[in-house]
């Protein structure tokens, strides 16, 4: 069977196309784009010179078992915060600086102003955690070798939670398009994603764990192989889980937009 | 004459926490014409072009361009300037990309509206040094990117030197007079008097609608500014 396309949704897709390519120069001329990119690197490497500095100490990682060599190897998903607020500002600074109006009226349809700026954004945010990921490897396998550790970087549970790190990014910036259309005030959603990724989940994740490993960070740690996080879903499904809030996030930002008058102040 | 991209507000009303913004608001746009919508702040200018930009909906009534609603058109049929918002950390080029890209129009017309807007020494710094009358160019820029021949433009002279006030009459009269329409709000009454062919005064209906020539020979010292005080005068 053979599939033709009609005029209109060639002309979609080129409509499409070039709202993609606008929101790709949106985000790559502003240097917070780049500032979070570089702080996705250097974060998760500055994690892991504390992590092998704390070997020996009281709570530091046991470097003598594979669990403690993740543990010095799992800051990687720290960049998923970062990758969230490229999410965020992606959708909020376009209400902070009064841009929609004019973004709106090029892009009339919402859908597609949406779809853009998901496609736009999600790639960056998988850049941060490779990044991540990479400064992790990077800063990590010379001084655990020092420390007379040599990694198989290639070892099924290291990989398995290099490859989980990685994808992380690109849910976690889903997810922040999703936060970032439904609460437009950036500085509320910056915070409030801050204070909940770093406060909110770990609570639930030490005290109502039952309830934790279905929250985002519960699905995080099962996906990067998080050691210090029990009881978690399999990997997989973790990653399916992250992926279920991020299309929840998404779809609820995309009604908000989607539906009502844009704010007369933007 | 064409009716191509006619602009019509049809019995438009509109409320916003309760309080009647737009109440009946009718009247007409033509090609060929520079028609300026005046009234008080609170008049519902702005509400009125947010409507006809699909960025409000109308509670009743309808705003059309061309007998269809604004997002039925193809990208870059209007050029519009509701507010000189843009990201101050980005440059004028970039924010011009950025319209350019959305529009699917190539990028060699952003260096050429940047000439006409004489932004072109500034266009690779950040935004946030320039003045609000650079500001106004880059978002007038941005309005005239492809050359649409729909232009709506809310208080497009505000922050303009006089320089920029004669060329943008000038580019709106261009516009024109190629048969496009333009539709531009304002409160400076006498900016208004030297550029538009329409005028239409609106407090939340429309109080007076008709040549721009006939309200100055109605107006009882031969200006605008003197049939819009008595307008409102009446209608209070």
């Amino acid at each position: 069977m053979t599939t033709t396309t009609t005029a209109p949704e060639l002309a979609d897709r080129q409509q499409l196309r070039s709202v993609i390519a606008s929101e790709w120069i949106r985000a790559l001329t502003t240097r917070t784009t780049y500032a979070l990119v570089i702080i996705s690197f250097l974060v998760p490497a500055l994690f892991t010179i504390t992590q092998v500095m704390s070997v020996g100490h009281s709570g530091g990682a046991d470097i003598s078992t594979l669990a403690g060599i993740r543990q010095v190897l799992s800051a990687g998903s720290s960049a998923g915060l970062f990758a969230t607020l490229i999410g965020i500002l992606a959708v909020t600074s376009e209400f902070r600086h009064q841009t929609v109006a004019l973004s709106l009226t090029c892009v009339p349809n919402r859908r597609r102003w949406f779809i853009a700026k998901l496609a736009a954004t999600v790639p960056l945010g998988f850049l941060c955690t490779v990044f991540g990921q990479c400064a992790v490897l990077i800063v990590g396998i010379p001084l655990l070798a020092h420390k007379g550790v040599h990694p198989a970087i290639w070892h099924g549970d290291i990989l398995k939670a290099t490859v989980g790190t990685m994808i992380l990014g690109g849910l976690t910036s889903a997810w922040g398009i999703g936060i970032g259309a439904c609460i437009r005030n950036q500085t509320v959603a910056i915070a409030g994603t801050i204070i909940y990724t770093t406060l909110a989940e770990a609570a639930f994740l030490n005290y109502v764990p039952s309830v934790g490993r279905y929250l985002p960070g519960g699905a995080t740690a099962s996906m990067t192989f998080d050691p210090t996080v029990r009881d978690t879903v399999p990997a997989l499904a973790g990653i399916l889980l992250l992926a279920c809030w991020a299309v929840s996030l998404l779809v609820i930002g995309y009604l908000h937009t989607s539906r009502g008058d844009v704010p007369a102040d933007s | 004459m064409s009716t191509e991209c006619e602009v019509r507000f049809e019995r438009v009303m509109k409320s916003i926490g309760g309080q009647t913004i737009l109440d009946d608001v009718s009247f007409n746009a033509l090609p060929g014409q520079i028609t300026g919508i005046v009234g008080p702040n609170g008049a519902g200018k702005t509400t009125a072009f947010r409507i006809l930009l699909g960025l409000a909906s109308a509670d009743e009534g309808s705003a059309t361009i061309g007998g269809r609603g604004f997002a039925a058109h193809p990208a870059g049929t209007v050029g519009a300037l509701l507010n000189a918002g843009a990201h101050p950390g980005r440059t004028g080029r970039d924010h011009l990309r950025i319209v350019a890209a959305a529009l699917g129009i190539a990028s060699m017309n952003v260096d050429a509206v940047l000439e006409e807007v004489e932004l072109v020494a500034a266009a690779r710094r950040r935004i946030s040094s320039y003045s609000l009358g650079m500001r106004q160019r880059l978002a007038l820029a941005a309005a005239l990117l492809g050359d649409p021949p729909v232009l709506v433009l809310d208080e497009p002279a505000n922050g303009l030197d006089p320089d920029g006030i004669i060329w943008l009459r000038k580019r709106l009269r261009a516009v024109a007079d190629k048969g496009g329409v333009v539709v531009i709000s304002s409160h400076v009454l006498s900016e208004l008097e030297h550029v538009i062919d329409h005028v239409v005064v609106l407090r939340r209906n429309v109080v007076w609608s008709g040549r721009a020539e006939s309200a100055v020979s109605e107006s009882p010292d031969g200006t605008l500014e003197g049939l819009y005080g008595e307008l409102l005068q009446a209608a209070v």
